[in-house]
């Protein structure tokens, strides 16, 4: 199997109760007994366990236990403060030549996809009461959840998804040292 | 009742100088003994170390799987998920219980996946 590359799928880190809240219809893995914390409760909560050892890291940048959303497009990479990605933020960024559109939708999950409909760059942005997703282009509404147009001249169009990857700053930036920041 | 006699006192504090010395004697000797852990191969120019022997942490093979309903009473509402939706399916693995196992070998909806953090 050398030289073969598995394709990574999109998906999302997010509490229990929120994915639920948002995925009534979901399927959960079986536990044979209940299970009320990480046993790695220690590592996480510590600010100077970094990795195991040996661990390179762009340490002037950040604490290295800081929640960043990584995306990499080529050889290019992006990590996003969780800071930067609060309740109702739309962000418009590029990754390379990628137009991206991130958002933390409202299973709690940093969902990012090509903000490209048929060779159009689209900008979204959240407006109105109640607030709605629109892009700036068209006027078009969407569902950022699911990345799809719900109304408008875009209807029925849907965004292509993109990995995004949750990880302590040192390790985004100890595989990624070239990475750019929005913060 | 306070001692006073001369000599236990300087008694205790060599006692316990010793048990605290033969106690770093111990300890000492056993991380000097720890092994380093071994390289097994440069993988993008970076060597990869043996930190676990192979089986230590069991991949799930066969998994089962419960409703949201049916989960609930194993679930706490803080409890951190990993969320994937593919070919309408939806499936949540909790990363408590992934701390015991770190790769889940699946399928949905005809394709087969392999959940990991």
């Amino acid at each position: 199997m050398k030289g073969q590359r598995l394709e990574i799928l999109p998906s999302v880190q997010t509490t229990w109760a929120r994915w639920v809240g948002q995925h009534p219809d979901t399927k959960v893995l079986y536990k044979e007994q209940a299970i009320r914390n990480s046993r790695y409760e220690g590592y996480f909560k510590d600010p100077n366990r970094i990795g195991i050892f040996r661990t390179h890291w762009l340490m002037e940048r950040m604490p290295g236990k800081n929640i960043v959303h990584g995306i990499t497009s080529g050889p290019h990479a992006i990590a996003i403060t969780d800071e930067k990605l609060g309740a109702g933020q739309v962000l418009n960024i590029k990754v390379g030549n990628d137009p991206l559109v991130v958002i933390r939708a409202a299973d709690g999950g940093v969902r990012a996809y090509v903000s490209q409909i048929g060779g159009q760059t689209l900008h979204f942005h959240r407006t109105g009461q109640p607030p709605v997703i629109k892009d700036k282009e068209t006027g078009s509404t969407w569902d950022l959840g699911k990345g799809v147009c719900r109304t408008g001249t875009l209807k029925g169009n849907t965004l292509d998804e993109v990995v995004v990857n949750l990880a302590f700053w040192f390790a985004w930036s100890s595989f990624y040292p070239n990475t750019e920041v929005e913060d | 009742m306070v001692s006073n006699h001369p000599y236990r006192p300087a008694k205790l504090l060599v006692s316990v100088m010793f048990v605290w010395f033969v106690f770093f004697l111990i300890t000492g000797s056993v991380i000097a003994q720890r092994p380093e852990p071994k390289v097994y191969g440069i993988f993008d120019g970076e060597p990869m170390y043996t930190v676990l022997p192979p089986g230590a942490i069991p991949a799930i093979i066969q998994p089962e799987f419960l409703s949201g309903k049916e989960a609930a009473a194993q679930m706490s509402p803080e409890e951190p998920v990993i969320g994937v939706i593919l070919g309408g399916e939806e499936r949540a693995y909790s990363m408590w219980h992934l701390d015991a196992h770190e790769i889940v070998n699946d399928t949905i909806a005809g394709t087969a996946i392999t959940v990991t953090w």
